[in-house]
């Protein structure tokens, strides 16, 4: 299984975020990040990346 | 599910300012606006003044109507040494400000912070790892 993890690249004057989750399957990236979200401020963009179609049963059929 | 975001920070956790305001040697004063005070001054909603303990800087802090709390100050850091030793915008301050509330509300999910990396533009990377 792939590691999951966040990396929040934060700009030198701490008003803009950028949120890279990796790793994850399922629903469980957004469960992790939501409240984090929540408390930082306003989401200016967001863009899903082809993992967020996949499911837990179909990345463990294509492992397998 | 895996995503990217970008995000614009607004200040909502005192707790978290009151300590980067510590960190970066600024005093946090709650202040009250005089019922008789001008109407700009009632107008301002201001709540807090923050001031630098190394020199003639310092901020308000206000609310929005819409309640969101705006740092207010004057950017040219000949006049203002907050800006002239912390950066634009409060700088290092409010980078301090907004690593404090990522590193606390990742901890109440179970994340750890396993890298944190400077960058040569005065940003900060964060890398939180899940289930450690």
């Amino acid at each position: 299984m792939a590691a999951e993890y966040v990396d929040f690249k934060i700009s030198p004057d701490g008003f803009q975020v950028e949120v890279d989750a990796n790793g994850f399957t399922g629903g469980k990236c957004k469960a992790f990040t939501k409240d984090t979200l929540k408390k930082l401020g306003m989401v200016m963009d967001e863009k899903k990346k082809p993992e967020f179609f996949v499911t837990e049963h179909q990345s463990q059929t294509l492992k397998s | 599910m895996s995503f990217w975001a970008k995000l614009a920070i607004t200040i909502e956790d005192l707790d978290c300012f009151k300590r980067s305001c510590e960190k970066n040697g600024i005093d946090y004063r709650e202040i009250s606006i005089p019922a008789g005070a001008s109407w700009r001054a009632r107008e301002s909603n201001a709540f807090a003044e923050i001031h630098d303990q190394k020199g003639n800087g310092f901020g308000i802090l206000a609310r929005d109507k819409d309640g969101k709390i705006r740092l207010q100050m004057d950017t040219d850091g000949r006049y203002n040494s907050i800006v002239a030793r912390l950066g634009a915008n409060g700088g290092r301050l409010c980078r301090d400000y907004t690593e404090m509330v990522i590193r606390k509300e990742m901890r109440k999910q179970g994340g750890m912070v396993s890298k944190a990396v400077e960058q040569e533009d005065g940003g900060l990377v964060l890398r939180i790892a899940v289930g450690m």
